[in-house]
């Protein structure tokens, strides 16, 4: 990683760590939720909100957020206008990686879960309150944004976390009631649009663009199908790559088929790996073919992130694929 | 888990209330559905989900179902009502504005999807919990999705709310969405370390964040911003839906545990069973003596489901001050939004309507 890209994230850890502080505190809390009435736990919510999801937050590689302050930077706009909305970046990731880690049960285990000592209603309300504070969160960068960007992105982040949701659900119902029936590309393709799109690299450029106050431009148009895209090529090379390194582990291999349909039979199938290689360059191509349609001040660093993202997991994957004669 | 929800509540209702209520719910019904089944379709028709038999089932069955499941188990549907309520008293005609009086229940039925997973309950309005049916991803996934779908459906107004209106709205939403985990988290916290050291304050801090955010406080919120009332009377609608939704946590409190009513569609002592520190229990620690305290802190929490033992530790709080002081402190904050309600730039026959929903809520026994 160059310096450039290094100082970025250094930022974005400490932007976050402003926003949402590791310390839960009186005062944090009447930022967020006004005076209090009567006398709010901060212990209760030291332990039970923000170490749970800092567990989390410290284990995810600020990417988002780094992609929001790439932009601005380029455009010349100061970050702190929208520190709050890049803060929630990280906050709904969070909440999605917690989230994944539920399974479709019928009943909600209050001991601990696998690998952590969190139960799982204390986890989900960490998720939930997680997502629903990134969409408060932009509602603190008001002061700073003309409100008619701070609307439009104050509906653009329900919205995002709403169709994310929404997909996940279709997911989770799709996975629990594995009909046999093999699903087409295109299916899987829509599935894992409605779940990764919203919340991926779109929302990032989002962001940016409010702050430019520059929404609905014909270049963030093309600048948020081309992130689009690349979100969709990560996430499959990430299932890829998860998949590459565990497959000959029965134990795992159900949760990895949960999020790749098109695997659900005959997972010794390697062609399938191969198919879902393809996907991912295919995304990544069609990123790159939207993101060389933009003006050249978007261009270039939307280009420049993508290839220090994803060019990496391209060449790792690879190498894998080779030892494994794919 | 039987369930006979009814009218028959009506019957405790001031008839100011009642009748009103029943000229205006056949309208809330017929919104509710008409824009949940259309949302439906613009989403799935937006992801691309109708193009494929299979997708659009998958879609029906994992988003619009469970959501649908709650909505048509005749709950009293008081959230859209005071919504319309709000805008009537206001001069505007409620039957102009479906989207916005739909999505006071449809938040309200989310966060019942939600609030019954944190609490593993079984049965909600005397039928098996969404998460029961459907799954916790399944269940929980849905209902986060319908709950910021609210989001699209203040947009999609935008025109008729006007920017300010508009932007006020997406703000109170995200507010109160947020909030309501921050209480939360407190809550089931709270039952997870088996804490019962924290005093009356503490517990009210996280109800006014919890339950109070969605039971009344957001659809009043909602009500008084599309109706444009005046910046003073959305402050005083807004602290309204608070105390009475700070008395209505209280007296459901008691009522988790002491309702014998058929209607009531839980299972009795849930809240005791999954450990949570309720304000009567809170009372109950203080008061009771070693032996007794230690038996309720053993069955607190121990999700044994035996209903003798559930019974037992009702019995214990029925020793105590517990019940009677919430009762107390559930009329006081009644009085208190009554009083609030009394300055409202509106005639007094709409004030007595939300006089009267006061009064019901602290008198209720279902």
């Amino acid at each position: 990683m160059n310096d450039k890209y290094s100082h970025l994230y250094a930022h974005a850890d400490r932007l976050v760590d402003e926003c949402c502080p590791r310390n839960c505190s009186e005062k944090w809390l009447a930022l967020c939720t006004g005076k209090a009435r009567f006398r709010w736990d901060v212990q209760a919510l030291q332990k039970g909100l923000i170490d749970s999801l800092w567990e989390y937050l410290d284990q995810i590689p600020f990417q988002r957020a780094v992609l929001s302050m790439r932009l601005l930077q380029a455009y010349g706009v100061d970050v702190d206008t929208v520190k709050h909305a890049i803060a929630g970046l990280e906050l709904i990731f969070a909440a999605s990686v917690i989230s994944s880690g539920f399974r479709n049960t019928k009943t909600t285990p209050s001991a601990g879960n696998p690998g952590h000592s969190y139960p799982v209603p204390v986890l989900a309300t960490v998720a939930y309150t997680a997502r629903q504070a990134a969409i408060y969160f932009v509602e603190l960068d008001r002061p700073s944004m003309p409100r008619a960007a701070n609307t439009w992105l104050l509906y653009r982040f329900g919205n995002a976390v709403s169709k994310q949701a929404m997909g996940a659900a279709v997911e989770s119902h799709w996975s629990s009631h594995n009909d046999g029936n093999r699903r087409t590309r295109e299916e899987y393709l829509d599935i894992l649009s409605l779940m990764v799109k919203p919340l991926s690299f779109e929302l990032c450029v989002d962001v940016a663009f409010a702050a430019m106050n520059k929404i609905d431009s014909e270049t963030h148009q093309l600048a948020r199908n081309a992130a689009g895209h690349l979100g969709l090529s990560v996430r499959v090379l990430d299932h890829l790559h998860q998949l590459l390194k565990i497959s000959d582990n029965e134990m795992q291999w159900d949760r990895v088929v949960a999020v790749n349909p098109l695997l659900s039979e005959n997972h010794d199938d390697l062609n399938k790996m191969e198919k879902l290689y393809h996907i991912a360059k295919e995304q990544f191509s069609s990123f790159n073919d939207l993101s060389l349609k933009c003006q050249r001040e978007i261009a270039f660093p939307l280009v420049e992130f993508a290839e220090v993202l994803v060019g990496q997991k391209f060449n790792v994957i690879r190498e894998i694929m080779h030892e494994k004669r794919i | 888990m039987k369930s006979v929800y009814n009218n028959s509540f009506l019957a405790d209702v001031h008839p100011v209330l009642a009748d009103h209520y029943c000229t205006v719910l056949p309208f809330c019904k017929n919104a509710i559905t008409a824009v949940v089944t259309r949302y439906s379709k613009v989403f799935a028709s937006a992801s691309g989900m109708e193009n494929h038999q299979a997708l659009a089932t998958l879609f029906d069955e994992s988003y619009k179902r469970p959501l649908m499941d709650y909505l048509t188990r005749s709950g009293k549907m008081f959230r859209p009502y005071l919504v319309c309520l709000c805008l009537e008293a206001y001069g505007k005609d409620y039957t102009q504005w479906p989207s916005i009086v739909a999505l006071a229940e449809i938040i309200h039925s989310s966060y019942l999807v939600l609030d019954d997973i944190a609490d593993n309950s079984f049965y909600r309005r005397g039928k098996p919990t969404a998460h029961q049916l459907y799954g916790v991803r399944v269940a929980g996934s849905a209902a986060s999705a319908w709950l910021n779908a609210g989001g699209d459906l203040v947009w999609d107004c935008r025109e008729n709310l006007g920017d300010a209106n508009c932007h006020a709205l997406l703000k109170e939403l995200a507010y109160e969405h947020f909030v309501t985990g921050v209480g939360t988290a407190v809550d089931v916290t709270w039952a997870w370390r088996k804490s019962g050291d924290h005093g009356t304050d503490t517990y009210m801090q996280q109800v006014m964040h919890r339950s109070t955010s969605y039971t009344y406080r957001l659809p009043l919120k909602i009500g008084a911003i599309s109706a444009d009332a005046p910046a003073k009377d959305r402050e005083i609608l807004s602290k309204f839906g608070e105390s009475v939704g700070l008395a209505f946590q209280l007296i459901d409190d008691m009522l988790n545990a002491v309702s014998d009513d058929p209607s009531w569609g839980k299972e009795i002592a849930e809240d005791i069973d999954e450990g949570k520190y309720t304000l009567q229990v809170i009372i109950a620690l203080e008061e009771l003596d070693s032996t007794d305290r230690a038996t309720l802190l053993e069955v607190l929490g121990s999700k044994c489901r035996d209903e003798k033992r559930l019974k037992n530790a009702v019995q214990l709080l029925k020793k105590t001050n517990a019940f009677a002081n919430c009762t107390l402190l559930a009329s006081k904050y009644i009085e208190e939004a009554k009083a609030l309600v009394s300055s409202l730039a509106i005639s007094q026959e709409n004030i007595d309507k939300f006089i009267a929903f006061a009064d019901y809520i602290v008198t209720r026994n279902r």
